[in-house]
This record gives structure tokens, C-alpha cells and sequence, in this order.
């Protein structure tokens, strides 16, 4: 069974897929860091066939620790609260409804033959995704604090 | 005179009746008007009424009215200015150091003076008026306690309101508190005979020594002169006393219309050839008329004999008499600035409510307490063994409420009061509660006052709760504290504060607003319901909560139907779950599904900094460790290239450690016999402590000892937010012992128990809740104490604010845990032994198991990796976290390979190319 977690990539961008681990390797929501050529991701199980990919950095603070922030729902959308301060955002489009100047990142997960596999744009690093908050053609870019001082 | 363009208005004095004078002024028109204040104390204006908490915490800020009320543009506060004449022809305040102010309109607001003993010796004794006495009185009770190295016998003359005040206050300060009182009962002003029964119990079982129905003498001491050793009273005995402090009742501070009136009498004399001594006080016409016992008389409108002279509070003298209350010197001052307004505001006379501020001893009297009028009628229930006494004062046909004493038992008083003078809604009898009265909850009226001190109407404060508008932004005011904000209700002797509250509840009711303590949107109970929903239905699982107790979600199915289904929960009610579970069962942190409940903190049973890796915090029982353990610190700290820092809870802060390094760490910490210090749970932390008789001069008990037995009990408990205790060995408090959720200090005789003590952003002094406690005691009630807090408080409450949310307060708290009143100890206590006997250390528990390390992996996919994101620098010799822009220059530099989402900011390259680059 294939699932796509997060919102479709842009169409013009090409997806490159990685595996990360087997779906048995993850515990019900505990987020896990992956490295996946020196880009960090925090992968998030809430069943076997619902498992999400985020950016492991925190857009408030900058640092790589998403994944262990605490899995949670409002209605009927799985969230994930920052570790450090407590922005709560939605796994599933990344948006942050208590600070709408914050976004983190998803990217694509599928199933197959029982291994997670994370979908990156292709030669993706770091700040080339457009969807990622430093690219510069991302229209909402969001301030952040420490890191970008 | 010449009209002066702005309208200069002076104030002599600053106590209560200046601040609300001023107040008042500034809360309407001030325009064209200057108001200056010269009060001779140091301080601004203070409460005095709250006075009593000065005596015990010294530190506590009393001052009267948000600071800028005293530097805005029209007032001007003097401090160190006493008034001691008046220049009437040129309108003109004169001050001691010659100042001269002049007025067009003065207001006199000098107040009272404590009245001292006309007895020998009583230049040795104490006044309880001024922060300066209570401060000397503190003081002074350390002192004798260090120096004579026992508990001192604090002897306080007169048993009204304030002297009872006072020795509770002694009492908490560690002395044995006694009182002196001339009167065959305590509270003669207030009390009948009945009543004052009743009271002597109450105050017996507080543990105060009455001494009554006899007059004191004189104040003995030393033959040197300097140490007072007792008192000696009328009927010869001597009662041993180290200090004295005397309360037997206030004299107007009238001494400026007293010099004028002088000054006329002996120009009357003159003028009739006489000596001033030799004419008769009606021989002449005085400046101002004064009452039989001081006090300057005043007229309705609070003018005096004086053109452009007021006097308002307890200097003032009104139908006869002078009143030490601050609700009437509060109206006073609000009808003159009414009256300087063109306002017709009247005075009708004192209301002389009073309840007694001193906990554990309920009492109120108001009205015609002693039935005095014509044809009033009294209801009494009276049970002086259990020391209840409960009367109202009804008129002739049992229907208007004319007064009322309650002791023992006083919750009718705050719903009574307010009914002064009014007809009953119901027999008499039916707010006896003592007696299974029952009366029914009726509404007050708009036009009744609720809050006396302040003069609020029922009606005011519903208006305030449905948004009249009188406060800023308009909105209605629907939370306590901000409604005593907005309407001042409540904000000074506080005994209303319960009706308040009831008002608040029954607005809301009627407007259709529930007041939700809703933990979130998942849960529509409060933490407290559910800690004990959980436990009456047995619950051990988050998804058990979450099915029985959650708000279900509605999940669209692929037919297109939908199911309703358990919630996932959130970062507000799963660390909730994960502490009740906690609580209630102490079974291993993240098993069984339990990890994913945790707040950042415990999920890694270490704290998260803002870099994203650890600090390591190992447990310091009470402080004392051996040299060998403190070089396995070092030794673990130089091996990971960890930060130390030794933090305010006597322990060792390791900070630097990435979340993989944990396990390897606690493996040493683990075998050089180190446990988790739970610095990241809500939960007990420490148990702070000093180095007690052990080692220090002036111990008396053991505090090292017992601070360790504590902190080795309570290690591990998990609460609804983090625990501190501290541990004196004597009075001197060197563990700062009252600064914590339980405090112990160390008597002659055993322990002291306080409680509710914080410190942090909003510091609060704990709270005497027994005293002189063996060990068992001691541990018994703490272990009471902690669960009854457990089980019943909020969310990320800490016990100080739970004590003042509890209805009831600290005295229901101490009837549980003292009393057993609920009839819980036992179980409480059963609680708590499970909590002991299954405490394990977590990190041990860790690393026995090969599952429970898996999740202290750096990466699910590559778990011999670590987060290169993390950069440090050094400085002073240790690893610190790079700033964002030192990181970045690292990665420019390409020293560091970075993770996904280390931003790279060109520019912050130069200021970080100082900074030396140690890869962590
Ligand atoms: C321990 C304690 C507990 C109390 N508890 C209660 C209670 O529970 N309920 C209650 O209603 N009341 C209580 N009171 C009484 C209440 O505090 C007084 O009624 C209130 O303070 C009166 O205010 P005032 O401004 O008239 O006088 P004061 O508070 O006496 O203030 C007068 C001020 O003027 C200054 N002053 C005097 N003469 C001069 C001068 N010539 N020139 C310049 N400055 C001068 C004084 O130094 C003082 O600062 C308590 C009092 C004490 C001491
Ligand atoms: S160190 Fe302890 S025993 Fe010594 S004076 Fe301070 S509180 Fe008392």
C-alpha cells in the first residue's frame, strides 16, 4: 500500500525518493530524526499507512529537534508542537495556525514493500527547495529568530 | 487672598486616606490642579491594614496605588515632610523643616498613633503602627531567638484586632506568642460575652497563651536595663517575656489643630487677663472643635471648623467618635474629592464591620453587634466547647438585619454584611449555619455594598462584569482578578473577596458563560477531575483516558461516511495524561506508549536547550556529596567536553550533551552510584538545605540529615508542576526553606512545616502549617501535604497559587492534612507509600534495557551519526552553543557540515570570525 502524507510536491519540481527506515522501526507518535545526505528530516508515524516527513529544524529557533516535539490532532489533523517554544503546526501542510508567519516544511512519504520512503526534490540541499522558508523565491519567508540575526 | 490660576491642594499625612484621596482626585477631573502630599514616614503611601504580612516577610511590597499615581504631572509626593502647623491667614502647610506650602484647599489625613502603656518600663515594649516597628519587631525576634538560643516568649498587650494580629505574626516567626489583655475577653470592642468564648478557644488551639481579666503593671528587665524578662501584672504575678510589643489601641494624630487651638486659647486668656491655665476650655472659641477622645470633629461633608480645611480617615472625628477602619477613611476621602468637585457626596456615618484577618480563627462582627438599639432582637447559637458562637441582631419584628458575630464559623458574615439594614430574605435563624441553618442564596440588590474598605455596590460590579465600560477597552470583565482591578472590590481587607466571587460566577450564569476549566480542546474536564476520574474508573493507559475521557473526532472515511474516534491528544493534555499516569502508578516513563505523552524535557529524561542538545543534572541529595563522586563529575564532564555550572538547587548542571551521548553518560554517572535529579520533570526537584547543627554554631536540629531523608522519599513523584523543598537547621533560614513548596525549619522542639512558598517570577513566602513536629509527624503530613496537592491542583499550578485557588484556602488545607477533615489521610498516605516503595531511577531503568536506549538514537536511519547542526564555541574555558551568526560563519568556512536547514547568512561570516570554532 502506497500513502502520500503530505500535500503533493510542486508539479515542476522532481521528486527524488529516499528510504528511510522500515515502517516497524518507528513507534506510534514518536517522531525520529533521519539524515538523508546531510539533510535532516523528522519522520512521524500515527499508523502504518499515516506517516508523515518534516524539516527536523525549527523554523522559530533554527535548531534540528522537531522530532522530538510532542504528536498531537486538532479536528481531525495531526500536529506537532516545536520542542522548544510550542508553535503547534499541521503535519500535513506545515502551516503553524497560532503564528501564521512560521511554516515548516513537508515533504511526501510513501509506503512500499513495508520501508518509508521520503520524497526530496531532486539534489535537494538545504535551501533549494522552493517550498523551504529560505529559499528566496518563497514568498513567505518567515523571520526567525537567532539564526537569521 | 488672590484666586491662584491652578487650584493648589494640599494633603497632610499618607496612609490609606491620602492614597484614596489622591486616587479619587486623579480618577476624575484633575485639570488646574496641583496636589501635593507630605507625609512624614520614608515610604509611599502603604496598606496599612495588610501591615501583618510586613512582620513575617519583610521583603513584602506594600505600597498603595500603581507607582505612576505619584509622578504624574499634577501630584507631587513628599516624603519626610511632617506637618506641624498651619498658617491660616495665608493659607500655608508648614513642615518641621520649615517648608512652607501653600493651599487653597488642605486636606487632613494624619491618622493615629499607636497609644503606648503609661506603665514603668514601657520604653522597652514595641508599637505595631509602621513597616519601621514591624521591621524592629522581625528583627528584634531573630535576634533574641539566635542569642538566647531557645524559642522566646513574645508577650503582646492587648487582645483587640491588631494585637491578635500581631502575636499570630510572633507566632510565625518562631516565638511562643502570649497575650495580655485587660478585658475579661479577647476582642471586647467587637465581641459579647457569648462570642469572645468561643474566641478564647479558637485562640487556645491556635496555640496562643491568653492571659486575661487582669491588667499589666509593669515591664520588667535585667538589672542592666536592656533585656526585658516580663511582664508583672496588677495581681503581682510575673509573666516571663523577652520582648513586648504593646496594641491596646490608636490616638488621633490631631496634634496640629491641638497647637492652633493652643495658640487661640492663650491669646483668649490674654485678652481676658488670665493665665491659659486658668481659663476653662468653654471660656474660649477653639480654631477646631475636637472629640472627648481626640480627633478633629467634622461636619457631614468631612469639612471642618476651617474654611478650605477637610479631615478625612482616622484622624477625623464624626458623630462623637474616631474609627481605626480603613472603610471609612476611604469614603471619607472619596466625598471630599467629590465635594472639591462640585459633587454632594455625604458621610452617613462608620461602618464598623470587621473580620479578623488571622488564619485558623474565624471571626466577624458588623452592625449593632451588641443589640444595642431599641427593641432589637438577638438570634445565638452558641457551642463554646467546639468554640462556635453565631448571632444576628435582627429589629423588633425579626425581619431587618441590624447586625451581627460570628465566630468559629463566619462564612454567613460575607452574604449578611452586605444586607445591613435591609430586610432579610429569610428567618433569621436560617443563617445560623452552625445550627443547620440553611439559608437560601438570594441576590443582592444593585444599591448594597459588597466591598466596605472600597464602598462597591452589587451593582457597580455587575455593571464592571457586563462591560459597562468603566474600565479600559470596555470589555466586560469576567475573571477575578481583573474585575478587583477594574472595581477595586476586594482589594484591601479581603474578606469579601468569597461573595465577589460568587457574584462573578452567578453574572456569568445568567449570561450563558460556563466558566471552563477545560484542560484543552480534547478534554472538557480540569486536570483535578480527571486526576480523579482517572483513578475512581481504575485507568492505566493515555489511549484508555483519551477513549473514556477525550473529545472524540469525527474522521472522514473513504465511503464518505464518518466515525468518531478517540483523539490523538496534544502538547497540553498528554504531558497531563503522562502525570496522572505517573502519579498514580510510577511505572517506567516511556514504556507501554507513555513516551509519546512527554513534554520535551522528559521524553529525553534530560533537559532540552535552546540549541537542541542536553543538560545532565544528577541527584545531590540535599546537597552533599563526596569528594570522589564530585571527580566522577568532572571527570564525565571533561570526557564530553560538557558545560558546568552549579545551580541555585545545590547541584551540578552538565550542559552540552546531545541526546545519543546521554546513555553513555549515565552509564558512568549510573556506576559511580549517581540517579536522575528529575531537573527535567514536573516533579520533585531538590531539597535544599544548610549544613544544620552538624557543622554550624547555632543548629539545632539535623537539617542535612532530614533533608536527605526527604529528597531520597519524594525523589521521582511526579506533580502537576516541579517540586522544591528546603531544609534550615535553625530560625536563621540559611536554606531559604520559606522560598519553597515545603519548607522545614528547625525549632527547639522539632520541625516548623511551611507550605505554598515560591520563588521565580512571582515569590511568595510559605506559609506556617504546623509547628513542632517530631520526624514521623513531620513526614506524615508532608506525605499528605504533596498528594492532597497532587490530586487537586491545575495544570502547571504550583502550590503557592493552588493555595490561594483551593476554596478555603490554607485553613481547608490544614484541616486535611491536620485534621483529616475529608477523610482522606489514610489514603493519601497509602498513595504516597506506593510512590516510595515503587520508585525506580529512570536513567538505571534506561540502560538495563536495549528497547528504552533505542530511543536516545541521533537518526532512525543512520544511528552512529551525530547532529552536526549543533556547533559550540569556547569561552572562559568551556563549550557554549554558537550564536546563529557564529554557526554560520562556521558554515561558510565549510567547517561544518551542516544539516537540512542550518540558514546561511553571508555578512554574519566577519562577526563570528573572532570567535574560535571548536567543533563539538
Ligand atoms: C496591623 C494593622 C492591621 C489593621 N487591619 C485592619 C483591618 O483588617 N481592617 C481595617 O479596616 N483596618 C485595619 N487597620 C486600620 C487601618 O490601617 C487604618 O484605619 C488606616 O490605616 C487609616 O488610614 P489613615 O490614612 O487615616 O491613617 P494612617 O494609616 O495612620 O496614615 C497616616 C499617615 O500620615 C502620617 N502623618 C501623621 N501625622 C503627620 C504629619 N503631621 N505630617 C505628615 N505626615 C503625617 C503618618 O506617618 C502616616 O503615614 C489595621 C491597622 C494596623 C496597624
Ligand atoms: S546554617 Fe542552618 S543551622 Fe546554621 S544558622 Fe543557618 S539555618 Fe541555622
Amino acid at each position: 500500500m502506497t500513502t502520500l502524507t503530505a500535500e503533493a510536491a510542486p508539479a515542476a519540481v522532481d521528486l527524488q525518493w529516499h528510504r528511510v527506515c522500515q515502517v516497524d522501526e518507528l513507534e506510534t507518535a514518536w517522531g525520529e530524526a533521519a539524515l538523508i545526505d546531510n539533510l535532516q528530516i523528522a519522520v512521524i508515524r500515527l499508523s502504518p499507512s499515516r506517516i508523515y516527513a518534516v524539516d527536523q529544524r525549527d523554523p522559530a529557533t533554527g535548531a534540528c529537534v522537531m522530532s522530538r516535539g510532542i504528536v498531537g490532532d486538532s479536528g481531525s489533523r495531526a500536529t506537532l508542537a516545536s520542542p522548544l517554544h510550542k508553535e503547534v503546526y499541521m503535519l500535513d501542510t506545515g502551516e503553524c495556525p497560532g503564528n501564521t508567519g512560521l511554516r515548516l516544511p513537508t515533504f511526501p512519504v510513501q509506503v512500499a514493500d513495508g520501508a518509508v520512503l521520503v520524497g526530496l526534490p531532486d539534489g535537494s540541499a538545504r535551501t533549494d527547495h522552493p517550498d523551504h522558508p529560505d529559499h528566496p523565491d518563497n514568498p513567505d519567508t518567515p523571520g526567525r529568530s537567532g539564526a537569521a540575526a | 487672598m488672590t484666586q491662584h490660576p491652578i487650584r493648589r491642594i494640599v494633603v497632610a499625612g499618607g496612609g490609606p486616606a491620602a492614597h484614596r484621596f489622591v486616587e479619587a482626585m486623579c480618577s476624575r477631573d484633575a485639570t488646574g490642579i496641583s496636589i501635593t502630599v507630605l507625609t512624614e514616614e520614608a515610604h509611599q503611601p502603604y496598606d496599612r491594614v495588610a501591615l501583618s504580612s510586613a512582620l513575617t516577610d519583610t521583603g513584602v511590597d506594600l505600597a498603595l496605588g500603581e507607582p505612576d499615581l505619584w509622578v504624574t504631572g499634577g501630584v507631587n509626593l513628599v516624603t519626610g515632610a511632617r506637618v506641624v502647623d498651619l498658617d491660616l491667614q495665608t493659607q500655608e502647610a508648614i513642615t518641621s523643616d520649615g517648608g512652607h506650602y501653600p493651599y487653597d484647599e488642605l486636606v487632613l489625613a494624619t491618622g493615629s498613633n499607636a497609644a503606648t502603656l503609661p506603665i514603668p518600663g514601657n520604653e522597652h515594649t514595641h508599637v505595631y503602627r509602621t513597616l519601621e516597628d514591624v521591621w524592629t519587631i522581625n528583627a528584634q525576634v531573630k535576634e533574641l531567638t539566635a542569642s538566647l538560643g531557645r524559642t522566646i516568649n513574645a508577650v503582646t498587650i492587648g487582645g483587640g484586632l491588631l494585637g491578635l494580629e500581631a502575636a499570630a505574626g510572633l507566632q510565625t516567626l518562631g516565638a511562643n506568642p502570649v497575650v495580655i489583655d485587660g478585658g475579661n475577653w479577647l476582642m471586647g470592642t467587637q465581641l459579647d460575652e457569648g462570642a469572645g468564648q468561643a474566641m478564647g478557644r479558637l485562640v487556645a488551639d491556635k496555640g496562643l497563651e491568653v492571659h486575661g481579666g487582669v491588667f499589666p503593671s509593669s515591664v520588667i528587665t535585667d538589672p542592666d536595663g536592656g533585656q526585658v524578662t516580663g511582664v508583672e501584672m496588677a495581681d503581682g504575678r510575673v509573666i516571663p517575656a523577652d520582648m513586648v510589643v504593646v496594641s491596646i489601641g490608636v490616638r488621633p494624630r490631631d496634634d496640629i489643630a491641638r497647637a492652633l487651638n493652643g495658640r487661640a486659647k492663650t491669646a483668649a486668656a490674654e485678652a481676658a487677663g488670665k493665665t491659659p491655665e486658668e481659663l476653662a476650655d468653654e471660656d474660649y472659641d477653639p480654631v477646631f472643635r475636637m472629640g472627648a477622645r481626640g480627633g478633629i470633629v467634622i461636619d457631614e461633608t468631612c469639612a471642618t471648623d476651617v474654611d478650605h480645611v477637610w479631615a478625612v480617615g482616622e484622624v477625623a472625628n464624626f458623630d462623637g467618635k474616631s474609627v481605626g477602619l480603613v472603610a471609612p477613611a476611604n469614603t471619607m476621602a472619596e466625598i471630599v474629592a467629590d465635594r472639591l468637585h462640585g459633587g454632594d457626596a455625604a458621610f452617613e456615618g462608620f461602618d464598623t464591620a470587621t473580620k479578623l484577618k488571622l488564619s485558623g480563627v474565624d471571626v466577624a462582627s458588623f452592625g449593632d453587634a451588641f443589640a444595642a438599639g431599641d427593641g432589637a432582637l438577638e438570634i445565638v447559637y452558641a457551642d463554646p466547647a467546639r468554640g462556635v458562637y453565631q448571632k444576628v441582631v435582627v429589629s423588633d419584628d425579626a425581619t431587618t438585619l441590624l447586625g451581627g458575630i460570628f465566630v468559629g464559623d463566619a462564612a454567613p458574615y460575607t452574604s449578611l454584611r452586605p444586607l445591613l439594614g435591609r430586610e432579610l430574605p429569610a428567618e433569621p435563624g436560617a443563617y445560623l449555619s452552625a445550627a443547620g441553618g440553611d439559608a437560601p442564596d438570594t441576590e443582592l440588590p444593585d444599591d448594597a455594598v459588597l466591598c466596605s474598605c472600597n464602598n462597591v455596590s452589587a451593582g457597580s460590579i455587575r455593571d464592571a462584569v457586563n462591560g459597562c465600560g468603566s474600565c479600559e477597552g470596555d470589555s466586560p470583565v469576567q475573571e477575578l482578578s481583573a474585575l478587583k482591578g477594574c472595581t477595586k472590590a476586594g482589594t484591601q481587607c479581603g474578606s469579601c473577596v468569597p461573595m465577589l466571587k460568587k457574584l462573578l460566577e452567578g453574572e456569568l450564569t445568567k449570561s450563558g458563560i460556563t466558566v471552563s476549566r477545560a484542560l484543552c480542546e480534547h478534554f472538557e474536564l480540569s486536570r483535578a477531575e480527571l486526576f480523579e476520574a482517572v483513578r475512581a474508573v481504575g485507568l492505566t493507559s493515555s489511549e484508555q483516558i483519551l477513549t473514556r475521557f477525550g473529545t472524540p473526532v469525527e474522521v472522514a472515511q473513504p465511503g464518505g461516511d464518518t466515525i468518531q474516534q478517540a483523539p490523538l491528544g496534544c502538547d497540553i493534555c498528554k504531558p497531563v495524561l503522562a502525570s496522572i499516569l505517573a502519579s498514580q502508578h510510577t511505572e517506567y516513563l516511556l514504556d507501554g506508549g507513555r513516551g509519546t505523552l512527554q513534554d520535551t524535557n522528559d521524553r529525553a529524561l534530560a533537559n532540552m536547550q535552546k540549541n537542541g542538545t542536553y543538560s545532565v543534572v544528577p541527584r545531590i541529595p540535599g546537597g552533599e556529596i563526596t569528594p570522589e563522586k564530585l571527580a566522577v563529575i568532572a571527570r564525565v564532564a571533561e570526557t564530553y567536553g560538557l558545560y558546568t555550572k552549579i545551580t541555585g538547587a545545590l547541584r551540578i548542571d552538565l550542559l552540552g550533551a546531545r541526546l545519543e551521548q546521554l546513555p553513555e553518560i549515565w552509564k558512568e554517572l549510573v556506576e559511580a552510584g549517581f540517579e536522575s535529579g528529575h531537573a527535567y520533570g514536573k516533579a520533585l526537584r531538590n531539597v535544599k538545605s544548610c549544613v544544620g547543627s552538624t557543622w554550624c554554631r547555632y543548629g539545632v536540629q539535623d537539617s542535612v540529615a532530614m533533608a536527605i531523608e526527604l529528597e531520597l522519599r519524594y525523589r521521582g513523584l511526579r506533580s502537576p508542576h516541579k517540586l522544591k523543598m528546603g531544609v534550615s537547621g535553625c530560625a536563621r533560614e540559611c536554606a531559604e526553606a520559606r522560598a519553597k513548596d515545603v519548607g522545614v525549619i528547625a525549632t527547639a522542639d522539632g520541625w516548623n512545616l511551611y507550605v505554598g512558598g515560591n520563588g521565580g517570577a512571582n515569590p511568595a513566602h510559605a506559609r506556617l502549617l504546623a509547628k513542632d513536629l517530631d520526624d514521623a509527624t513531620l513526614i506524615q503530613y508532608i506525605d499528605r501535604y504533596l498528594m492532597y496537592y497532587i490530586r487537586t491542583a491545575d495544570r502547571l499550578q504550583r502550590t503557592a497559587h493552588w493555595l490561594e485557588d483551593i476554596h478555603g484556602g490554607l485553613d481547608h488545607v490544614s484541616d486535611v492534612v491536620i485534621s483529616d477533615s475529608l477523610g482522606i489521610a489514610a489514603d493519601l498516605e497509602q498513595a504516597m507509600a506506593r510512590h516510595v516503595d515503587n520508585y525506580q531511577d529512570e536513567w538505571a531503568a534506561t540502560l538495563e534495557d536495549p528497547e528504552r536506549l533505542r530511543r536516545f538514537r541521533s537518526f532512525v536511519n543512520a544511528p552512529q551519526e551525530k547532529d552536526e547542526s549543533i556547533v559550540n564555541v569556547n569561552e572562559r574555558g568551556m563549550n557554549r552553543p554558537a550564536t546563529g551568526a557564529e554557526a554560520a560563519a562556521a558554515y561558510e568556512e565549510g567547517m561544518v557540515p551542516l544539516g537540512a536547514t542550518i540558514p546561511v547568512r553571508s555578512g554574519a561570516a566577519e562577526a563570528a570570525a573572532a570567535a574560535e570554532q571548536v567543533r563539538s
